[in-house]
């Protein structure tokens, strides 16, 4: 349902959850787009508990940079 | 061979059925909510979908509280060992299937008070009757939707809208309803749905779903991997994965996916109709003959598409051996695992011969099926 509605606003890809959130084997939405204030919009629309990660790309000293931003 | 015993199985099932299941076991069938590769993804997809169709069909608000359960009796011993505790009072009928009165039975052992509320010959209950057996401990109702053996069927409306004024739960038994009549838990008030795959909505077996209304809160029977929250080992609260352990059956999904879209197609009404005159077609030409006597409700409004029959001179297992071995007509005899809706009945000892009628049936069935019947009642 969720991947659904942000398919309708977002260029998204479903990723599995990487581990710098947690090692739990669940799914997440990958936003291809950085306008932060929109996913959160779309964050506060959810029925479900979700959070909002920044999550670099590469790795930096072993490890990519994760900020939980909402 | 004519198959008339639609309320166990429905044998002939929707192409559109067939082929979806085909697809699914040969193109690949993933484990969803597992992994995100292609097939996983459309795999969960898909049994999202199948939710959000389950839940538009039976007036669910919620899809993700649509629960995928091995069948019926899954949905409905989830329902009944996930709800009342020790000390709580439940009501049901002496219509219902041993899918509830051994679970029933179980509970009582672990202090749980149960009334069986008595209804008609005809097998009908009322709300009046419900209302009576009211308790102060009172916490669950449970009702079929319709009998599995008369076919009789229940006011539903009425007890869901006496449970929800006097803050009780309401299951609801829809073995025999769910892709027969319509169903809308929301208006209905409902909080409970059992709904088999195989039987009128017709899926393959297996598969089943226990709908829970915003007000139902069953504990699990299981736990064990959802796919989610894995780095803990306490059983998840999210819906559905608190009710939905171990691995997905991804073919009956598919199977129900494919068949309310197939049900939809042709429309409930239509195939309700359909159903109807067969069954009136049977029961105009067996109903008034000599020896035969009718032990479901004869007015078409009351009843599903179930002709309950008993012969005075044959027993009712040689009637049906008689109808498998002479005629190739398939039919259920015996007490159809309801034993105390037999009691209601008044056919405990004799037992019935059950007719089933489904989508798939044809007049011609039906025609052959009243000649064997009068042919075998007049032996």
């Amino acid at each position: 349902m969720t991947e659904k509605k942000a398919r309708e606003l977002f260029d998204i890809t479903v990723i599995p959850t990487p581990e710098e959130i947690t090692n739990d084997c669940g799914l997440t939405l990958k936003f291809n787009e950085t306008d932060i204030a929109k996913i959160i919009e779309f964050q506060k629309t959810l029925s479900i508990p979700a959070d909002v990660y920044f999550i670099s790309n590469k790795k930096e000293n072993g490890k990519r940079k994760t900020e939980k931003i909402r | 061979m004519i198959y008339l015993n639609n309320a166990a199985t429905t044998l002939q099932k929707p192409g559109a059925v067939i082929e979806a299941v085909n697809n699914c076991l040969t193109e690949g069938c993933a484990n969803a909510g597992r992994s995100a590769y292609k097939s996983a993804l459309s795999a969960a997809r898909t049994v999202f979908e199948t939710r959000e169709a389950v839940a538009a069909m039976f007036g669910a608000p919620d899809p993700l509280r649509v629960i995928y359960t091995s069948g019926a009796t899954e949905a409905l011993n989830l329902a009944i060992k996930g709800t009342p505790q020790k000390g709580d009072h439940v009501i049901a009928t002496s219509m219902e299937h041993n899918s509830v009165l051994r679970p029933l039975t179980e509970a009582e052992k672990d202090g749980v008070e149960t009334t069986i509320v008595e209804c008609s010959k005809e097998g009908l209950t009322k709300a009046p009757d419900i209302e009576k057996a009211i308790k102060q401990n009172t916490k669950l109702v449970i009702c079929t939707h319709a009998s599995n053996v008369t076919g009789a069927i229940m006011p539903i409306a009425e007890i869901g809208e006496l449970c929800r004024k006097r803050d009780l739960l309401f299951l609801v038994d829809a073995s025999q309803s769910a892709g027969f009549l319509d169903i809308n838990i929301n208006e209905m008030n409902i909080d409970m749905l059992a709904v088999p795959g195989h039987k009128s909505l017709m899926g393959i077996q297996g598969i089943g779903m226990l709908i829970l209304s915003d007000r139902a809160n069953p504990t699990e029977l299981m736990q064990g991997g959802t796919g989610s929250e894995a780095s803990s080992i306490i059983q998840p609260e999210t819906l559905p994965d608190k009710y939905e352990s171990g691995t997905l059956n991804l073919p009956g999904i598919v199977s129900i996916n494919a068949a309310i879209k197939f049900i939809d197609g042709v429309g409930l009404n239509k195939i309700r109709a359909h159903k109807r005159s067969l069954t009136i077609a049977f029961l105009d030409s067996v109903t008034d003959v000599n020896g035969i006597n009718i032990h479901s409700p004869i007015s078409p409004e009351l009843t599903t598409a179930i002709v309950a029959m008993t012969l005075n001179k044959i027993s009712s297992s040689e009637f049906a051996a008689i109808l498998d071995e002479k005629y190739n007509i398939c039919v259920r005899a015996g007490l159809h695992c309801a034993p105390l809706a037999h009691k209601t009945i008044g056919t405990y000892e004799t037992a019935v011969v059950r007719f089933s009628f489904g989508y798939f049936n044809t007049e011609e069935d039906v025609k052959k099926a009243i000649q064997a019947v009068c042919e075998i009642s007049q032996r």
